[in-house]
């Protein structure tokens, strides 16, 4: 049985509603280990989320047995979009579930709320994703990440990153024109989360879709803070840490046809 | 005394001394005249003595078109302006009869015309009108149609006298007269040309269909459908007359539609050719403007006096641009079409436009430049080429 209860159903909530644009479709794997991991592939097979909440982010935890909740999460969301973000939300399902029960409960108030939600069978592969090593890791506030995909997404449908030992450079040429940022590197003391940080190993040059982008941006309201990892002609890591756990996205960059 | 004078003196005779009416018939057989110059001379009589003896009257024949209906209509000269408005097109109005009282019935009119010699000799009957038909005794006769009627060959093995028995038809008769029915309506009669007269007389007259002859009797007007409608069905000589009446009506129709079809396809001509609307004389002045008439020719591709020259050139330079002019503004392509044509009239007064093979570089205006939108460019970067979007499943593999 999963008895998974959340102090407040705005983490759970957040979590959905970034991913569900980019994957309708997942597996939630649950265990008593590692929580609740999920992987999932968007139909294109150009982006890859992997979630994991860990034990620690659930005010309670009990998973007795390995359990694959087959989710829509279209239907998750609406049905989380019952519950207030304060309210205590609680994960419930059986052994052998067929439905997963949502329960919402008012802190403030003697309201419970309890939603069930059939579980469907989702035929996925799980893909090995290894550690790599990165030519590059760039920590940078995760609303100025979003804030320059979604400007630079009016100028192209590509976004181009440069990193060099000195700035992150993001460019984008379209029909209407062309636009760059750059960032410099910077230590913000009392305010830790507004740093920008570059870990060069070697500079690296790529380019991404800007609509991907855009889907792993919705992520910023899990963190404040947004990891990139570039490696040259391999997959992107974009990583947005929850308080125990994180939720990550894997894109795989664009290429020149030559390439 | 000329000809003329001595005409009128014999209808002022007959009408005002003798006291008899006096109809295009009756005169066309007395001065041995066509019936279209005998209605001429009435008409003319009428017009220039009425004003000097009010007692002088006519009646007027009166064709024309009642919803579906042909009707034919005898009226007072007071009354035709009247019984031409309750007509919804009117194809004849004649002159019938001219007599100095107005109160004469109809009846005793056309009882004149019984009075008339009947030598229906060919020539007399080409002159009058008079349509011959062939009997059951074996006559040929080939009847053509000319503004009267021409006989061209009447071959007589028996001839015998007119009968009255149906059977027995004369090949030769007389116009339709009304039957006693109609008679008793004076004016305002409707004649149908189906109804029968019991008077053995007008039975033979009725076998002809020199009724529908009297329409066609003006020589001033131009010759209508209905005339050829009619010379048409009086070339089936032996139907009777109702069935010629119904067979008269639709042909009409079918020619009337069709003509109405031609009519507004050349309004519809019209609409689009504007340069037609404009006077012959002012050709000179629209010559010296030939970029608008270029626009107006060009819009109007059935004109029948345009020539293109050189039109193949034109269509492979619009080939020849980038899709993306193709969204340009759509005054662009009028104007540069203006600037590569020069049109003048040729010896027959054909306006022929000549498009100019202009060369390739000189076909890209500068200004409309302004105005193209490029396609835009998918995943296009700066300094690099069009990317293509790489696939994950080549970076990771499937966990086993």
């Amino acid at each position: 049985m999963l008895e998974a209860q959340f102090e407040d159903a705005s983490l759970f909530k957040k979590v959905i509603d970034s991913i569900k644009d980019s994957v309708k479709l997942c597996n939630f794997t649950c265990s008593q280990s590692d929580g609740i991991v999920v992987q999932a592939i968007d139909d294109s097979r150009v982006l890859l989320i992997a979630l994991k909440i860990d034990n620690d982010c659930f005010q309670d935890f009990r998973c007795d047995k390995n359990l694959v909740l087959g989710l829509d999460l279209e239907s998750l969301g609406k049905i989380l979009k019952q519950g207030n973000n304060d309210d205590r939300l609680t994960l419930l399902a059986e052994d052998s579930p067929d439905n997963l029960t949502i329960n919402f409960e008012d802190k403030n108030k003697d309201r419970i709320s309890e939603f069930n939600l059939k579980l469907m069978d989702i035929d996925s592969d799980s893909l090995s994703i290894e550690d790599m090593d990165n030519d590059c890791s760039i920590t940078m506030p995760s609303n100025d990440f979003a804030k320059i995909v979604r400007d630079m997404k009016i100028l192209s449908e590509s976004l181009q990153i440069i990193v060099t030992k000195d700035s992150i450079k993001f460019g984008a040429e379209g029909s209407i024109g062309a636009g760059k940022v750059i960032l410099k590197p910077q230590t913000n003391i009392d305010k830790p989360e507004e740093s920008v940080k570059i870990n060069l190993n070697s500079p690296v040059n790529l380019t991404f879709g800007a609509k991907y982008l855009n889907d792993i941006v919705k992520a910023t309201t899990l963190s404040n803070t947004v990891t990139i990892k570039l490696t040259d002609k391999a997959p992107a890591l974009f990583e947005y840490s929850l308080p125990s756990g994180y939720l990550r996205f894997y894109l795989a960059p664009k290429f020149d046809d030559e390439e | 005394m000329s000809e003329h004078q001595a005409n009128f003196e014999i209808i002022s005779k007959h009408v005002f001394l003798d006291k008899m009416p006096m109809t295009y018939k009756c005169l066309s057989r007395q001065l041995d005249i066509t019936n279209t110059s005998s209605r001429q001379l009435l008409q003319e009589y009428y017009d220039q003595f009425k004003p000097e003896r009010p007692e002088l009257s006519s009646r007027f024949v009166i064709t024309g078109k009642l919803g579906q209906d042909s009707l034919v209509k005898v009226a007072l000269d007071t009354e035709v302006e009247t019984i031409k408005q309750s007509f919804d097109s009117i194809y004849s109005c004649n002159i019938y009869s001219l007599n100095c009282n107005d109160q004469l019935s109809f009846g005793n009119i056309t009882a004149i015309n019984k009075t008339l010699k009947s030598d229906y000799r060919v020539e007399n009957c080409q002159r009058w009108g008079i349509i011959q038909c062939p009997t059951g005794s074996g006559e040929t006769i080939h009847v053509t149609s000319q503004d009267t009627l021409a006989v061209e060959e009447v071959k007589k093995e028996t001839p015998q006298p007119t009968s009255s028995r149906p059977s027995e038809r004369s090949s030769v008769s007389e116009p339709i007269k009304p039957s006693k029915s109609v008679v008793a309506k004076e004016s305002n009669t409707t004649l149908s040309s189906t109804k029968k007269s019991n008077n053995a007389e007008k039975k033979k007259q009725q076998n002809t269909i020199s009724f529908a002859n009297s329409k066609r009797s003006k020589t001033e007007e131009p010759k209508s459908v209905e005339a050829e409608n009619e010379t048409k069905s009086q070339k089936t000589p032996v139907e009777p007359l109702k069935k010629k009446a119904k067979v008269e009506t639709e042909e009409e129709k079918t020619k009337r539609l069709q003509r109405q079809e031609e009519l507004a396809k050349m309004f519809e001509d019209d609409e689009d050719f504007t340069f037609d609307e404009s006077a012959p004389g002012t050709q000179k002045t629209e010559a010296a403007k030939p970029e608008s008439i270029d626009v107006e020719m060009e819009d109007a591709p059935a004109s029948p006096i345009l020539i293109e020259e050189e039109v193949e050139p034109a269509k492979s330079d619009l080939d020849d641009t980038p899709p993306a002019e193709v969204e340009a503004p759509p005054a662009e392509p009028t104007n540069e079409s203006q600037e590569d044509t020069e049109s003048y009239y040729d010896e027959d007064g054909y306006l022929v436009i000549k498009k100019k093979q202009a060369p390739p570089p000189v076909k890209k205006p500068a200004a409309p430049k302004k105005y193209t939108v490029e396609v835009p460019v998918k995943d296009k970067n700066p300094g690099k080429g069009v990317k293509k979007q790489s696939n994950l499943m080549s970076f990771f593999g499937k966990k086993k």
